[in-house]
């Protein structure tokens, strides 16, 4: 990581990065998950604030990401802010700004997740972190046998409330797939 | 500084401070500068690369920012990553920028340590 460029993000997912993957001629791929990271007071209305940024990992940690990371995962996020500039062909200019991931960490343990998935039928909530569940096993790292059980899949996300998948949704398409950056 | 969003960057000064300062109608004053950062690689033609990101100080620092700091300097700064979205003519935006808690001068004499 840049020594003159570092960030670190703690939020949950806000897309299933497996839908969010990208492979790319050259050969890479690219994996994008957008994160919501609360702010630390409320609104007027006391509500709770949130930031959507979004992260891109590159090739072996995309693979991982794509794999493990599903939507309202809480993860951590270190890596480097970045823009890209670029032009349109019509010669409009654009720009996009990122979190270069350079390393990210599942921060939910399988229990959380699970009661977390039966008490939400697995959309996002929104709200706050649950405590003093983290117990930070590093799934980059290890192979991580206990990740890969699909145990609670797609099947209840679909099942979300409308509300908090709509909270999802208005986030989720900011660029549109012909305004990629040349890479 | 939230635990959960925190950013440290380092990069030299791309816009004169003291004439962006803007004086809210609440009292409060909120400058916006924007900094250069340097990629740690090079591009394949050999040229650096760099990334504009604008940083925004309130308040006391917004006052200490311009009244030391001005364009070509390098500082370093802390805060958090936020992101104001709305939309315009039916297109979502975004303003990525940093919520500045702090910033340090980097480099020469005239050093200071903004508190």
């Amino acid at each position: 990581m840049a020594a003159n460029n570092q960030v670190v993000l703690i939020g949950r997912a806000g897309n299933n990065v497996a839908e969010d993957t990208r492979h790319l001629q050259s050969g890479s791929i690219v994996a994008e998950v957008r994160l919501a990271v609360n702010r630390p007071g409320k609104d007027q209305a006391g509500n709770t604030q949130t930031d959507w940024i979004t992260c891109q990992f590159w090739s072996k940690q995309a693979e991982i990401l794509k794999e493990y990371v599903k939507k309202g995962d809480l993860i951590s996020v270190s890596g480097s802010m970045r823009v890209d500039n670029w032009e349109t062909p019509e010669g409009e200019k654009r720009s996009k700004v990122y979190v270069h991931g350079e390393n990210f960490q599942m921060l939910e343990s399988r229990r959380a997740k699970e009661e977390r998935m039966a008490s939400e039928g697995g959309g996002y909530s929104g709200g706050g972190y649950s405590g003093g569940n983290s117990s930070n096993y590093t799934r980059s790292s290890a192979p991580a046998p206990q990740a890969a059980p699909a145990m609670a899949p797609a099947a209840p996300m679909a099942a979300a409330p409308a509300a908090s998948a709509r909270l999802v949704d208005d986030f989720s398409d900011d660029f549109m797939d012909d305004e990629l950056p040349p890479f | 500084m939230s635990s959960n969003n925190q950013i440290v960057l380092i990069g030299r000064v791309g816009n004169e401070p003291q004439s962006d300062v803007r004086e809210l109608s609440g009292g409060n004053k909120v400058v916006e500068i924007r900094l250069a950062v340097n990629r740690p690689s090079k591009d394949s033609q050999g040229k650096q690369q760099t990334d504009w990101l604008s940083c925004k100080f309130w308040n006391r620092q917004a006052e200490i920012l311009s009244d030391y700091v001005h364009k070509g300097d390098l500082i370093s700064v802390s805060g958090s990553l936020r992101v104001d979205s709305w939309e315009k003519e039916g297109h979502k935006r975004n303003s990525y920028y940093i919520l500045a808690d702090n910033f340090q001068m980097l480099g020469g004499k005239k050093q200071i340590i903004a508190a």
